[in-house]
């Protein structure tokens, strides 16, 4: 394989892992203030994906307006959802989670009934590819990838310098002592959930174009994100963010050298993972109620 | 008290959804006298839903022109067709389940039209087995070796691919090697197989073939094997046009300037939008059409009964389902033939009823060199081009009716 080709799976590598990022960052966000697996994340990208194409490919309006009303959307109904389901259902991983699934095929099903299951396709919003000595960087990706960077950086800055974001990664350490400090545990559940679920309608809203939208176009993508938060380390950020690069670059490089063989490569290190570091690279343990 | 407190709510969101995806459900008619009801399983949801509705919905438009014609004569009474379609999501379990279903709860004698190899080769056996008369469109070969009650309507790849890719040496003698797509399944390496063989056998040079899983849609690492052998054309045949499109529009973005040929049916306007329109100016494929001179009228026919009936979503060349309309024509005349619903007699009428004249062109019952029955239905595959959002008919090729050797394409 020449030079040429390395460069290009190289290239797709951190496109792809960008890509995988973005998805897992709202499910490990989630995971680690509300310790539950959001089953709905993949509805919830789906969410983002037809309100742009709503918005977007049916109305005519703007690309980004489509954007922010899935994000809007899905907040809102992140906020909701963490008052009326998920609230008493604090803490309990199998319940929650079971609720968060019902929820999942709830939005499924009403998106089934509204849009039909036929794939929709969303227009190219930046069309055009970068050439660079023969490596091509296609320019809808290469959005994404600002996009996923843009949103990475704003999560890293809100969690770190900011009260609210503070106080969010003061409940994922430790809800009790939170709580005796004097944060308003319910109000940060709520806001964890909210951004978390906009986190979904943000990836599927970016990467609609890039692909199709359907009803069943969440199931794929979270998947992969189970796969990078397994590998990052349940409900680690950081950790979320060094399992995209690894499956990314396993899962390219594979593919590329290997054929469909390859695929077997980015299981095999998920077994790696639970048997031998369960808690993944950067994760900690999860207690379960 | 926590936990069964979250307990419930669990189950009552869980009980919501069950509430919401049977109010979804469709409500089985009433059981009236003198009703055929004909069965049908196709993925009618998940990412082949596309392919399995309109086959549905093609089958449900003939069995409507037999309708208004007053239904099937048995012995001087008049039967009504009453279509009854399940959803098998394209997977094995779920067909064996929509079989079981329809015929011993909705007692069907007849079933019409799955179009996907792998689900439709789980459920084969139960249909053998109760000698359930069934008209399949699914390609792999195994569908029909050796079966009794299975007849085949859709020309498969292994019988249409060298007669579409010897019209292709025709028109683009240009075109001299390719590098073949497929799903990695049943359907995709028969059809992977058909393709390459039939290549061979006309003189273009098969450069490699690949194979992604279910659900992909990230086809760069894929595309970075093939796109340095510098193909002359990327041949797609078992895949949907969902994942056509997608591997089109990756291909044109890293670089790919050659050309894409779909041989068997692949509706571009599915695949247009998704794509991009000029991506696929002059596309090949093996999809039927209402455009061109060359197109019979009985087929314009269909086409503005199915815009009435459905509107005009998928529209740009037939919706890829409609290679089957033919059999309801073709079911209804054997049952005609041998004036009851005996399954043995109807099918040695079916067999027997020699030259017939489809929609699509004369047909005749071939394969026995093949699949040791003559079930397979040997009529003419269509090859338009895309031509300005259009699907243009170019030509009416016959198949072949012993498929050339397997070569040692990999």
């Amino acid at each position: 394989m020449s030079f040429q080709i390395f460069s290009q799976t190289f290239v797709n590598s951190l496109l792809l892992s960008l890509i995988y990022m973005l998805v897992a960052m709202g499910l490990t966000l989630i995971l680690s203030i509300m310790s539950m697996i959001n089953f709905a994340h993949g509805e919830l990208y789906m969410l983002g994906g037809f309100a742009v194409y709503v918005i977007f490919q049916r109305f005519g309006c703007n690309y980004w307006l489509g954007i922010i009303v899935g994000v809007a959307v899905a907040v809102l109904m992140g906020v909701l959802l963490e008052r009326t389901v998920f609230r008493p259902l604090r803490k309990e991983l199998l319940p929650a989670s079971f609720a968060a699934l019902g929820i999942g095929m709830i939005l499924q099903t009403v998106s089934l009934m509204v849009f039909g299951p036929l794939d929709k396709d969303v227009a190219t919003v930046f069309p055009g590819v970068i050439n660079i000595s023969g490596v091509f960087i296609p320019m809808e990706k290469l959005v994404i990838v600002l996009g996923s960077l843009a949103v990475i950086g704003a999560i890293i800055v809100f969690v770190n310098y900011f009260r609210a974001g503070q106080a969010l990664q003061a409940v994922a350490q430790d809800s009790e002592a939170a709580a005796l400090m004097g944060i308003n545990i319910n109000r940060i559940n709520a806001l964890g959930f909210g951004i978390g679920c906009g986190l979904a309608a943000i990836a599927g809203g970016l990467i609609a174009p890039l692909y199709y939208v359907s009803p069943y176009m969440g199931m794929a993508p979270l998947l992969k994100a189970f796969n990078v938060i397994i590998i990052g380390g349940l409900g680690s950020i950081p950790g979320a963010v060094l399992g995209s690069f690894l499956l990314g670059f396993i899962d390219q490089f594979s593919l590329t050298y290997m054929g469909y063989v390859g695929n077997l490569f980015g299981f095999l290190l998920i077994m790696v993972f639970l048997l031998f570091r369960p808690t993944g690279l950067l994760g900690r343990e999860l207690r379960m109620h | 008290m926590k936990t069964k407190k979250g307990l419930v709510g669990g189950v009552f969101i869980l009980a919501l959804t069950f509430l919401l995806v049977f109010t979804n459900a469709r409500v089985a008619p009433a059981q009236e006298s003198q009703i055929l009801k004909i069965g049908g399983f196709n993925p009618r949801s998940g990412p082949a839903a596309s392919w399995g509705i309109n086959t549905d919905r093609a089958i449900d438009l003939a069995a409507d022109e037999w309708n208004k014609k007053g239904g099937v004569t048995i012995q001087g009474k008049k039967y009504k067709i009453e279509m009854i379609h399940e959803d098998d999501k394209a997977r094995a379990e779920e067909a064996v389940k929509a079989v079981n279903k329809l015929i011993y709860t909705d007692k069907v004698k007849f079933i019409a039209g799955p179009m996907m190899s792998s689900p439709f080769l789980a459920s084969a056996p139960i249909i053998e087995t109760t000698k359930t008369i069934t008209f399949v469109g699914c390609m792999a070969p195994a569908v029909l070796k050796d079966r009794k009650y299975i007849f085949r309507i859709a020309v498969p790849w292994n019988h249409a691919a060298p007669a579409f890719f010897k019209y292709v040496t025709k028109i683009r003698p240009n075109l001299k090697t390719s590098v073949h797509i497929s799903s990695n399944d049943a359907t995709g390496w028969a059809s992977t197989q058909a393709d390459n063989d039939a290549c061979v056998a006309v003189g273009i040079k098969v450069l490699g073939s690949e194979f992604y899983d279910a659900g992909t849609q990230d086809f760069t690492s894929m595309l970075a094997r093939i796109l340095p052998l510098k193909p002359d054309f990327l041949s797609f045949a078992g895949t949907p046009p969902n994942v056509t499109a997608l591997v089109i529009k990756q291909a044109r973005e890293l670089g790919y300037k050659g050309e894409f040929i779909h041989s068997s049916h692949c509706s571009p306007g599915v695949v247009g939008p998704i794509a991009g329109w000029d991506n696929i100016e002059g596309m090949l494929t093996g999809n039927f059409t209402f455009e061109g001179e060359k197109v019979p009228p009985a087929v314009k026919k269909i086409y503005n009964d199915w815009i009435t009936k459905y509107g005009q979503e998928n529209a740009a060349g037939f919706p890829d389902g409609v290679v089957q309309y033919p059999l309801i024509d073709i079911l209804c005349r054997g049952i005609e033939k041998a004036n009851t619903l005996e399954p043995d007699k109807v099918v040695a009428a079916i067999e027997n009823l020699g030259q017939m004249d489809t929609v699509f062109g004369k047909a005749r019952w071939g394969g026995m060199k093949t699949y040791n029955n003559n079930h397979q239905l040997l009529v003419p595959i269509w090859i338009s081009q895309v031509q300005n959002k259009k699907l243009i008919l170019l030509s009416l090729e016959e198949p072949w009716d012993v498929p050339p050797p397997e070569q040692k394409w990999r």
